[in-house]
């Protein structure tokens, strides 16, 4: 019986999808995910020769994907926060020119830019 | 070094047309109903030089004019005299001071000096039981504004927070807390 020889990756794969998809774009043969891993899995022992710069290969192109991951969806969150933002504005915008109206204040300038919102009013005169 | 309270770099309601608006730190004349007493202490808030600031103002295409107010702007004399000098001297807008001493008590040499370079002077203690808070305007020949003090500006700014300026009342202000509060 052949020994197996076993390489195994450093770098843990927390997206599995990315993963999978790394693999399938490198097509190595006998190298697998395992324990959230890229392992190489031989029985013999030449089987294994540059298998380490393999999947060291692997490796920088998950953290590629990764990293582009990550980064659209901090920009999903910030898009999604900036929305938030911008109703919340818009609510209270509205809300403050119902009560000033019936207050007796008409609205003498209003601009909206930059994320702001500036209202400018004046006691009607009658 | 200039001790300055609060900056709103595009003001519509302390003065004529968009101002650069100045609230400088400490006061020591005590009006007993002033509205913005957190300006009294002479304590350093934000310091920044004369040439500084001039530089911000500078930066800012929009403004029409600078607002000086407090806080006690001749209680800053010296700094204060040598911002409006570079104001007049270098620009085209406007200067409004708002300040809390009478004019017949301004009268040494500096105090004579600003007020001649302001083009609007709002003067007098503070006082809502007088006739338009105590306050009297003096005005350059050619200026045109006339003071408002009804008008209100609220900025509502990235973050959702509420910073009113301007001349609201009480009954307004506790509206605006609601709205504020309300949850959204």
């Amino acid at each position: 019986m052949s020994r197996v020889v076993k390489i195994k990756g450093k770098l843990i794969l927390y997206n599995l999808e990315i993963a999978k998809q790394v693999l399938n774009e490198f097509n190595l043969p006998n190298v697998v995910i395992q324990d959230k891993c890229f392992i190489f899995e031989g029985y013999d022992y030449y089987d294994g020769r540059n298998k380490s710069t393999e999947i060291n290969q692997l490796e920088n192109r998950y953290n590629e994907l990764y990293s582009f991951y990550l980064e659209q969806l901090a920009e999903q969150e910030r898009k999604r926060i900036e929305e938030e933002k911008r109703v919340i504005r818009e609510q209270k915008k509205l809300l403050i020119l119902k009560n000033a109206e019936k207050q007796g204040y008409i609205v003498k300038r209003l601009i909206e830019e930059n994320n702001t919102i500036k209202l400018v009013l004046q006691k009607r005169v009658y | 070094m200039l001790n300055i309270s609060h900056i709103e770099d595009e003001n519509y309601v302390n003065g004529d047309g968009c101002r650069f608006v100045i609230w400088f730190q400490g006061c020591t004349l005590g009006c007993p109903e002033c509205w913005n007493k957190y300006t009294w202490s002479n304590d350093a808030k934000l310091l920044i030089s004369p040439e500084e600031l001039f530089s911000k103002i500078r930066s800012n295409s929009r403004i029409t004019g600078i607002t000086f107010t407090g806080g006690e702007p001749f209680q800053q004399l010296s700094d204060v005299l040598r911002l409006a000098r570079m104001i007049k001297s270098n620009t085209n807008l406007t200067l409004h001071v708002f300040t809390g001493y009478e004019l017949n008590e301004l009268v040494a040499q500096e105090q004579k000096e600003l007020l001649k370079l302001a083009d609007v002077i709002v003067s007098g203690r503070f006082n809502p039981s007088k006739e338009n808070n105590n306050q009297k305007v003096s005005k350059k020949e050619n200026n045109l504004w006339e003071f408002n003090n009804t008008n209100i500006e609220i900025d509502i700014n990235d973050d959702c927070d509420l910073i009113v300026t301007g001349y609201p009342d009480d009954v307004f202000l506790q509206n605006l807390e609601e709205v504020h509060n309300a949850g959204i």
